[in-house]
């Protein structure tokens, strides 16, 4: 059996201390009270869960394949609150054993992994003014699919039920301007987990984001330059209204320096009377290939993993190859206490598609079992079912 | 050119016609106006324009079967921030409503959606039901015969939504009492005629109006599902913390931070 440990840094110290603070923390109660009219709360999750994924590709493919895993994460959230300012630390310790489908099959595989995913500073200077500086999750516009208008990420993990979107480093000031209007700036100044998502180097940007909020909608405006092409700055708009007390539509897009590579996202929503939640989508990815494979990794040194990738810190494959999908999502819930979402995205150009579906119950107030499942269909030179056929992963999260 | 020349008697009867018409607008528009203000009066003891913080717990009973939750909610107007406060496993999930945009968001999902207001809460409470009233603005009312509810004597309105506005819900049927001006029941109906849910307020709270006035508060709506008997939501509003609250608390752009 092989084991593999990654500590990241020279914080590992500190985040074992914050990790075994929040278990003190939380066993002492909800909220303390500090010196100067400030409070701090932990909140302690923990998610353990086993997967299974049928594999497409033969055993002896170099595109590296999990078959099986079990895992388990702990998440403590930290927040501390002071009249002027906010801080929110989020370590994470995630340790799993993994058997290998490909390349040729190995032994049990053993990894930990202690990181900071999230930690963030927020200070008020004035009622309508913000610095907020460190990791994050930063995201925004209605789209269930991706965000488009989103430069610095686009992505969202949404078909891995146990993946967390991981941080990345920005400042930012925020200008709450009036009722209606508000005005940011944005940076993304370090990597922090960005290497956990996506394959490309990472690119620092600048942004500027107006949002605009009106009757029933919305609107939100984003011009941003990469640094290495500073010249070159690329639009991104997203908006959004309420056509009616059950029905939502929105649309989201971006426009780079080279037009013809645009993305635009067109969607909406319909609430039934029961609480169920239609939403259909459609995306235009302007620099996607109506066919062709040169997107398939052809050797192993090539971190892809499947798109359900089985950990949110495995390299995840860049999403969207091709230039058209469409995307159809129903949520529920039952009796107040079971979830259900299903998820269904149709590769328009090469008929491939991929089905995901996920329930959550609530065992009591403080468990949560998952079951989630997805099927994808496609050939070999298609976006979905090229790496697997499908997985099903069973979970149980706990809260204190 | 021609000219028409009417007589004394055709006069006559233009001027008594043209005071009829004018006597019945301005009879309409006053019970109208009249209505507006009746339904204002009654929306201000369900919210506070000034900024209101308050715990809210919903029960919700259906047979045998019971769920709670708890918000600490910042209301403003028509608008509100409402964080979940329990059961632990929703603890910290967020909604808030903005102008009329609906956004939830919960620990684990990589960021906030957008939701219409006939999203369901828990129980026969829609999210919307947790966001002040404004019915003056949003419905228009009919005046209906007044009844006695409880040995107290109320108008009724029926009140359709306004084409423009995004209501939670089309049609309602209010109860004001005469003698407070508060809105005591409401019966709910879809676009179809259909009658989904009833409501009964209670008000136990007071707060402080813009002169400085002692008003009664909203405290507690009782909702039962108008097919399921049993079924039946309790919402109780917390004391209120009343101070005034900034455009920022609002804001989508820290709402998750």
């Amino acid at each position: 059996m092989n084991t593999v440990v990654n500590i990241h840094g020279n914080y590992a110290v500190w985040l074992g201390l914050l990790l075994w603070y929040s278990f003190v923390l939380a066993a002492q109660g909800q909220t303390l009270t500090l010196p100067r009219n400030g409070t701090a709360r932990v909140d302690l999750r923990a998610i353990g869960y086993a997967r299974y994924q049928e594999p497409e590709v033969p055993s002896a493919s170099p595109i590296p394949i999990v078959r099986t895993q079990t895992a388990l994460e702990l998440r403590p959230d930290f927040l501390v609150v002071y009249p002027y300012a906010r801080l929110t630390v989020k370590p994470r310790f995630w340790a799993a054993r993994s058997k290998a489908h490909s390349p040729p099959p190995g032994e049990w595989e053993s990894e930990t992994d202690l990181f900071l995913n999230e930690a963030v500073l927020r200070l008020s200077l004035r009622d309508d003014l913000f610095l907020i500086g460190g990791r994050e999750n930063l995201q925004w516009g209605p789209s269930l699919l991706l965000s488009p208008s989103n430069p610095f990420i686009a992505e969202n993990v949404r078909e891995d039920a146990f993946a967390e979107m991981p941080g990345i480093d920005y400042v930012r000031a925020v200008w709450v301007a009036s009722y209606s209007v508000t005005a940011s700036l944005i940076a993304n100044i370090g990597e922090g987990r960005h290497d956990s998502l996506m394959e490309e180097d990472f690119r620092r940007r600048y942004a500027a984001k107006l949002d605009l909020t009106g009757a029933g909608r919305y609107a939100g405006f984003i011009g941003s330059l990469r640094e290495d092409a500073l010249r070159r700055p690329t639009l991104g708009a997203y908006a959004g209204a309420n056509a009616g007390e059950a029905v939502v539509l929105y649309a989201e897009g971006q426009c780079p320096p080279e037009l013809d590579e645009f993305q635009a996202l067109a969607g909406g929503s319909y609430t039934f009377w029961g609480g169920g939640m239609l939403s259909v989508e459609f995306f235009h990815n302007g620099p996607g290939m109506r066919s062709g494979n040169d997107f398939i990794p052809q050797a192993a040194e090539e971190p892809t993993m499947a798109p359900d990738a089985f950990q949110g810190s495995f390299a995840y494959p860049r999403a969207f190859f091709r230039k058209n999908y469409l995307y159809l999502q129903y949520h529920d819930t039952w009796r107040d206490l079971t979830e259900g979402t299903l998820r269904f995205t149709q590769g328009l150009d090469d008929g491939s598609h991929r089905l995901t579906g996920i329930v959550r119950h609530a065992l009591n107030d403080y468990f949560t079992a998952f079951l989630t499942g997805h099927i994808e269909r496609g050939s070999a030179n298609d976006e979905f079912g090229r790496l697997v056929r499908g997985s099903v992963a069973i979970g149980l999260e706990a809260v204190y | 050119m021609r000219f028409v020349t009417i007589n004394d008697a055709a006069r006559a009867r233009l001027a008594g016609f043209i005071a009829v018409w004018l006597t019945t607008v301005l009879a309409w528009a006053e019970d109208h106006e009249s209505a507006t203000e009746i339904l204002r009066r009654a929306d201000e003891a369900r919210g506070s324009m000034e900024g209101v913080v308050w715990s809210v717990d919903v029960h919700s009973v259906s047979g045998r079967r019971e769920e709670s939750l708890s918000f600490s909610v910042s209301n403003r107007a028509y608008d509100f921030l409402a964080v979940y406060t329990a059961p632990p496993r929703q603890r910290d999930a967020r909604l808030l409503m903005v102008n009329r945009n609906m956004w939830f968001f919960r620990p684990g999902l990589s960021r906030a959606v957008p939701i219409s207001q006939r999203q369901r809460l828990l129980g026969q409470a829609a999210y919307g039901d947790l966001a002040s009233t404004n019915y003056a603005e949003e419905y228009t009312p009919e005046r209906l015969p007044d009844e006695t509810l409880d040995d107290r004597l109320c108008f009724v309105f029926d009140l359709r939504a306004k084409p423009d506005m995004r209501t939670t819900y089309d049609h309602i049927i209010y109860w004001i009492e005469q003698e407070t001006g508060l809105g005591v029941k409401a019966r709910f109906f879809t676009v179809s005629g259909k009658e989904i849910k009833i409501a009964r307020m209670q008000y136990d709270h007071v707060i402080e109006d813009e002169d400085g006035n002692e008003q009664p508060f909203i405290s507690k709506m009782t909702i039962q599902d108008a097919l399921l008997s049993d079924a039946v939501t309790t919402i109780r509003f917390g004391v209120p913390d009343q101070r005034p609250l900034p455009d920022s608390t609002f804001d989508l752009n820290l709402f998750t931070q």
